[in-house]
């Protein structure tokens, strides 16, 4: 990697770490070797060659050689600074003592043992001293791990395990507290915390790491993140965190922390702390505590797959119960049959809807239930080509025989691989019997409607053909009267005197008259009669037109005429245009006596509905008459003044019911008379068909 | 041979007769006049049939028609007068109190010349009869007597 850099950027690099591991380690190097020496000098002086890059890179490989652990890299980084005691070792011997020694404080066993095989003139130093108690120790050590490890693999609830972990691994070491920390969706939960004083106490846990107090978190983390062991002899004054906040504060001393690790998998972390006594764990302890952890690391995994599973059976149960629950109580009738239609489960109301109790119907065939094999030929072909039926209807048996109107609802459900049916079942006699009924009164009144339609076209034709005999046989004698009074004065005036001739008149003026009430009391019962045909009238038009008329009819008048542009509604052309005619014609006759006559027709907005008034300047009438204005016959002026029959108002107002509208009048005597119509509301006219 | 020209007066109402008369005379219309006062005699008399099957007349040259006339009825008179070839081509005068709309339309359907509406105004009447007379028996072009074709 090196060959690949810039010379200056090299140089500048190996000036910066000049001063820390490389120098350190050129210095081992180059005390090897007595040549390099210079060449490292030249580095720092001469332009940097091609075979010096070589050069380094042999010493790198070379240091790579020695075995020195990436691990330990930081720390050798740390101690150079110190220039511990390399340079006085000027001999190449001096040195390797040095390296082994150095490999040996930094428990790189595995190197080490490299090195020793290496110079086998090393070795004596390191064996003269464990010579004596290895193999008493290794001995007892191997008993003691086999137990705690045939206690941990037996060990399959989780919660003993973490105690019997616990246990094992602070009952052999120099220990105050162990922490069993188990990695959970990426965080640590402390589970298992033991103390031991004068004698080993061990509680379950249930802890965040954040929450527990007392240890050093950072190193924690450090575990959790590179998955290496970390050992301190002293943690406050020396190694990686001597300069963590935490660590100071709680002055922590001897603390070993290990990755429980199954396959490279992190599944928890083992930290021991001892802040009485510095270096409490020895190397040793680090391999049998890490022997014990990866004993555990199996039978976590293990207990972990237990729990879940129990965990997982629990929550079945629990839906199981719940579902079980739910089919029991649902308030409506469920079975579940198989494909040959064995009633496999039956809830409490289908039981009841049957007839029996769940015991009685479970096992039963579910075709029994049906009545009618044509129904139920019927149901079951309808299930098998759509796979499900809905509210089919027909009649059912109960498990005594008893029958009752049902609605059942089926559909093909898969389980366990094979069809079967979920049924729905509801006894639908009550509300059958209770539409029954319904259809009942709903026929009934459809009688009396027919029938009330019918006495009532009798009761029109009947009108009809009187209004009929009225129009035919009241006139004729009047015919008789007035031909015959008029023969006499035509034929006979020689022999009358004036009274006779008198007389005979007011006959005929009586008999004209009576001619005009008739005709007027069939033009209102014409108005009633009427099939109305309604579209949009324009009123200003019909205003206009009957305006056109009067004034053709009496061009003697003088009558000043107002009205508005563009006035419509919706309503019968003819009858509107009757009973406008009537208003106008009342207008007309009652202004006479006002040498300055005027009438109005506009529209007003009154309660939000579309009003028209009619207004005029004549002789008005007593507003305590009000209730007469639209009765029939009544007048509320003398006729030889205001000749009239009394039936035009009657008539108009007429009109206006049968539009479903209103009409009112207003007016003081010698003050003119205003009337309000309005031919009906749009929520009025559906009734009325406008 | 020149024919009579007869006026047929199919009205059941004597009173209705007499005024009629008297609006014919003021009207100067001397023609004879056959006054009939049911439908079917009326039918009868049309058809020489009945009591006037042993009688020889043409076809009357007007027929006056009350609507209102016992047994059939002044419409139903005039839907067989129209029906009947020999009589078909007879101009038929509607004269009845009625001002009914469906009458009129009816009448006018079924083939009606004309409409009149008798009011109780006597002169009123008479200036009807006055225009109604001279038209249909002076000016109106007779149709020939199919009876005599046959």
């Amino acid at each position: 990697m090196l060959k690949t850099l810039q010379p200056i950027l090299c140089y500048s690099i190996i000036e910066k770490i000049g001063e820390s591991i490389h120098a350190e380690v050129f210095k081992v190097v180059k005390k090897e070797e007595h040549g390099r020496l210079l060449i490292l000098k030249r580095i720092n002086t001469d332009i940097i060659s091609k075979e010096l890059f070589s050069h380094i890179d042999r010493q790198i490989r070379y240091l790579n050689s020695l075995g020195i652990p990436k691990v330990l890299v930081p720390r050798l980084h740390k101690d150079a600074g110190k220039k511990i005691l390399l340079k006085e070792h000027k001999e190449s011997l001096a040195s390797k003592f040095k390296a082994a020694e150095l490999l040996k404080k930094y428990h790189a066993e595995r190197n080490l043992s490299l090195l020793t095989e290496k110079h086998p003139m090393l070795s004596p130093i390191k064996k003269k001293k464990e010579l004596m108690k290895a193999p008493v120790f290794e001995r007892l050590d191997t008993l003691y791990l086999l137990n705690a490890s045939r206690s941990i693999n037996q060990e399959l609830e989780l919660d003993k395990l973490l105690k019997t972990i616990m246990k094992f691994v602070l009952e052999r070491l120099g220990a105050q507290a162990g922490y069993l920390f188990m990695l959970e969706d990426e965080n640590l939960i402390l589970r298992a915390q033991g103390t031991k004083l004068r004698t080993l106490n061990i509680e379950l846990k249930e802890e965040k790491l954040c929450d527990v107090e007392g240890i050093g978190h950072a190193i924690l983390q450090y575990v959790k993140r590179t998955k290496e062991a970390v050992k301190l002899g002293n943690a406050s004054e020396e190694g990686l965190f001597k300069n963590n906040k935490e660590v100071l504060e709680l002055e922590l001393r001897s603390v070993l922390c290990l990755p429980i690790l199954k396959q490279q998998n992190l599944l928890g972390i083992i930290y021991l702390q001892n802040n009485l006594i510095k270096s409490a764990f020895t190397e040793q302890n680090v391999e049998s505590t890490s022997f014990l952890a990866s004993q555990a690391a199996i039978s976590l995994e293990n207990a972990i797959l237990v729990e879940n599973m129990k965990k997982k059976e629990e929550e079945l149960t629990e839906s199981e119960q719940r579902y079980r629950i739910l089919f029991k109580n649902v308030p409506i009738g469920v079975s579940l049959t198989n494909s040959n239609g064995k009633i496999l489960d039956i809830n409490n109301i289908a039981s009841m809807t049957l007839g029996g109790t769940v015991k009685e119907l479970e096992g039963t065939d579910v075709k029994d239930y049906y009545w009618g094999e044509k129904d139920r030929d019927l149901a079951l072909k309808k299930i098998k080509d759509n796979g499900f039926i809905s509210r089919y209807e027909s009649i059912f048996k109960r498990i005594d025989g008893s029958t009752f109107d049902g609605r059942l609802s089926v559909n093909l459900v898969q389980w366990c691989g094979e069809d079967h049916f979920l049924t729905i079942i509801e006894d639908i006699t009550e509300s059958k019997r209770v539409e029954g009924e319904l259809k009942l009164h709903r026929d009934h009144l459809e009688d009396l409607v027919k029938k009330r339609t019918a006495l009532l076209e009798v009761a029109n034709r009947e009108l009809e053909s009187f209004s009929y005999s009225v129009a035919h046989d009241l006139r004729a004698p009047l015919r008789s009267m007035d031909g015959f009074s008029t023969a006499l004065l035509e034929d006979y005036s020689d022999k009358l005197d004036d009274q006779g001739i008198h007389y005979l008149n007011r006959i005929k003026d009586s008999s004209h008259r009576m001619a005009i009430l008739i005709d007027d009391l069939l033009e209102l019962s014409r108005v009633t009669r009427r099939e109305m045909a309604c579209k949009n009238v324009d009123l200003t038009k019909i205003a206009r037109s009957i305006i056109k008329d009067l004034r053709m009819n009496d061009p003697k008048r003088s009558v000043e005429v107002d009205i508005e542009e563009g006035l419509s509604d919706r309503g019968d052309p003819i009858l509107i245009k009757q009973a406008l005619g009537n208003l106008f014609d009342n207008s007309w006759k009652f202004t006479r006596a006002n040498p300055k006559a005027k009438i109005e027709f506009g529209a007003v907005r009154i309660d939000g509905e579309n009003t028209f008034y009619l207004r005029d300047n004549g002789i008005g009438f007593d507003m305590k008459y009000k209730d007469k204005l639209f009765l029939p016959f009544q007048r509320l002026h003398s006729l030889p003044e205001f000749p009239g029959t009394g039936i035009g108002l009657a008539t108009v107002q007429r009109i206006i019911n049968r539009h479903g509208g209103k009409i009112s009048g207003e007016s003081e005597p010698e003050k003119g008379a205003t009337f309000y119509l309005r031919f009906g509301s749009e929520d009025d006219r559906g009734e009325f068909k406008c | 041979m020149l024919k009579e020209k007869t006026i047929l007066l199919i009205e059941d109402n004597p009173d209705d007769v007499e005024l009629t008369h008297r609006a014919l005379k003021k009207n100067k219309i001397a023609n004879r006049v056959e006054v009939i006062n049911e439908g079917d005699k009326a039918l009868d008399y049309l058809l020489h049939r009945g009591s006037y099957s042993e009688e020889n007349h043409s076809n009357p040259a007007l027929i006056l028609l009350d609507l209102k006339i016992p047994k059939v009825d002044g419409i139903n008179v005039l839907r067989q007068i129209r029906s009947n070839e020999k009589t078909q081509l007879i101009p038929v005068v509607i004269l009845t109190s009625s001002k009914e709309e469906q009458d009129l339309i009816d009448s006018y359907k079924l083939g009606a010349n004309s409409y009149i509406c008798k009011p109780v105004n006597l002169p009123q009447f008479v200036e009807a009869m006055g225009h109604l007379g001279p038209y249909w028996l002076i000016l109106n072009e007779q149709p020939p007597d199919l009876e005599g074709v046959n």
